[in-house]
């Protein structure tokens, strides 16, 4: 238990690090653009500001000082909670953060269950099955839907289910209904990849030395998947799809977009379209802390589930 | 086991047939384009396929059959491109890291953390975003985050082989460092890096495909095959024809080369 702390703390401090890093890193993309932050703030609010407005109001955001001084005031700004304020609707960044929050976090949570309810039973049963008609159906299935971009398959779907069937209407408005076609979009795809992924780490389990040493000792077929195969091949699953659940709270940004859906995603494109440097800075920030504690919480998970790594080798 | 390989081969081959068709294809696709892919007939605005227009037109009355043809043209260069870019520069660094260790070592992965913590696509919006929408500033940021998973993947290759006794016999054999590098490491990395660089070509294609959908990559009129399934959204009731072929010459394209990935794998993979 104490390597475990120490571990947590080293990530810990590794967060901080990334937090530095990506926030940092944003700033200088921000610096090289060709149009500041002065610009925006009149641009988007409809009229092309004079020479002379600009230069007041670069001077009054301290636009003029060097690039470290500004990270630095931002920075300072930030440890005390203050991300600022959008350029293009004046709210502030961690109340549109907190606004956009739950329309990813419902689109990714429920995307994710759909995934594991298809990817695990149908990656197990081809990979028991194997060469079965069964088999062959979900083989060819997936491999098509491994090879089609994402955003085509929210097309199609709106097609069939929206323009044809009439099911849907083709803009969501972030109601449950509205809800099905996104879900679908992100979880076809994924379930696609894993399913394969979980077919082929069984498979491979499957022939290991230990699986004959069972199948010899007379254990059956049944408890040597269910208590040996299986535990051993998931568990790699389990930490690659942690990171997939990392990604989706990112906000599928196209499919947001495409499907009109108000999440973090959607707000990131927008924010990026309208050079709205506030948000998208905040959004880094949410995509840094995200990456590093999903990756947190699946070592972790891999720690106990995993009886080498738990008795500290 | 030698028939598992043989076939592996075999399907090298297929493959190997099928992405050279579609290089051709995309290579010398204009002059066997029916139409000039931006000429706009209002006479025959999104007519459905058929004779005249094998696979309808847009909006404009444009040939869609004929921009699919010109577009592969910039969808596979700027791919091929990437990709060869992408994994020689994390190819580089992996070695650099992982040979040298110590410090460089770590600020080197320190650095690959801090560009995975977004999500490729999400980083490649914000820069053709914050910089300006446009094919080179698109291509920037995605190479930028694609090229540390090579550098990961030869760091950690790199610094495993770097200490296996047949290096230290080598070294007291009188092998110098450029030496060890080349005969010794490099062949123990370079297979690793052409499978994954192989099986990289259809995610990096739907990537830019990606980034064109959202208008960040492709300068309108000209022909791209994301930017045209962008278009076709709008249309989606009355000339669902126009989101078939962009997406169909995509979904092609993408899995004669995930094939040709898979078989790469199989005929290289010292594991098999």
């Amino acid at each position: 238990m104490n390597l475990m702390r120490s571990y947590v703390g080293k990530r810990l401090l590794q967060l901080v690090f990334v937090l530095f890093g990506v926030t940092f890193l944003t700033y200088i993309v921000t610096a090289a653009a060709p149009s500041d932050g002065a610009e925006m703030y009149y641009l988007s609010r409809g009229f092309t500001p004079s020479q002379e407005l600009l230069k007041q109001t670069r001077e009054d955001m301290g636009l003029h000082d060097p690039l470290l001084i500004r990270y630095g005031r931002w920075l300072k700004n930030a440890l005390k909670g203050e991300l600022g304020v959008s350029y293009s609707s004046g709210e502030h960044v961690l109340t549109q953060l907190g606004r956009r929050l739950p329309g990813t976090l419902r689109l990714a949570g429920t995307a994710f269950v759909l995934m594991v309810f298809l990817a695990f039973p149908l990656g197990i049963l081809t990979a028991v099955y194997k060469n079965s008609s069964m088999d062959y159906v979900v083989r060819f299935v997936t491999f098509f839907g491994n090879a089609m971009p994402d955003f085509w398959v929210a097309l199609i779907l709106m097609f069939i289910l929206a323009v044809k069937l009439k099911w849907f209407r083709v803009m969501g408005t972030n109601d449950l209904k509205s809800m099905v076609m996104p879900v679908l979009t992100l979880a076809l795809p994924l379930a696609c990849s894993y399913i394969r992924q979980i077919r082929a780490a069984v498979l491979e389990e499957k022939n290991r030395e230990y699986v004959i040493g069972a199948r010899a000792r007379g254990v059956s077929e049944k408890r040597i998947m269910i208590c040996h195969v299986l535990p051993n091949a998931l568990i790699p699953i389990i930490t690659l799809m942690g990171l997939s659940m990392g990604h989706l709270l990112g906000g599928a940004a196209i499919i947001e977009t495409i499907f009109s859906w108000q999440g973090i995603g959607s707000m990131a494109v927008e924010a990026i379209r309208n050079r709205d440097y506030p948000v998208i800075q905040g959004y880094v920030i949410w995509m840094a802390v995200i990456y590093v504690f999903v990756n947190l919480a699946a070592d972790v998970f891999c720690y106990l589930l995993d009886p080498v790594k738990r008795r500290g080798r | 086991m030698r028939d598992k390989k043989r076939e592996a081969r075999f399907r090298l081959c297929l493959a190997l047939a099928a992405a050279v068709f579609l290089v051709l294809l995309a290579a010398f696709g204009r002059w066997l384009a029916p139409y000039d892919p931006l000429e706009v007939d209002y006479g025959a605005v999104m007519a459905p396929p058929g004779r005249e227009h094998l696979c309808g037109t847009d909006r404009l009355g444009r040939d869609i059959f004929s921009r699919i043809l010109w577009g592969a043209g910039s969808s596979f260069f700027l791919t091929f491109v990437m990709v060869a870019v992408t994994s020689l520069t994390g190819v580089a660094v992996g070695l650099t890291a992982g040979l040298l260790g110590g410090g460089t070592d770590t600020v080197l992965m320190r650095l690959i953390d801090v560009l995975l913590a977004f999500p490729g696509s999400v980083f490649a919006i914000a820069v053709a975003g914050i910089m300006g929408a446009g094919i080179f500033h698109t291509v920037l940021a995605l190479a930028l985050v694609w090229w540390t998973k090579y550098a990961r993947l030869t760091r950690n290759m790199a610094s495993e082989i770097r200490n296996k006794d047949y290096i230290i016999q080598a070294r007291f054999g009188g092998a110098g460092d450029m030496g060890i590098l080349w005969r010794y490491i490099l062949p123990n990395i370079l297979p690793q890096a052409v499978i994954m660089a192989s099986l990289d070509v259809g995610g990096m294609m739907m990537s830019l495909a990606g980034l064109s959908f959202l208008g960040l990559a492709s300068q309108p009129p000209a022909p791209e095959w994301g930017y045209m399934l962008f278009e076709s959204r709008q249309y989606m009731q009355t000339a669902p024809w126009m989101m078939i072929a962009p997406g169909a010459a995509i979904l092609i394209t993408v899995i004669v080369f995930n094939l040709l990935g898979d078989a790469v794998r199989d005929v290289l993979d010292p594991k098999e």
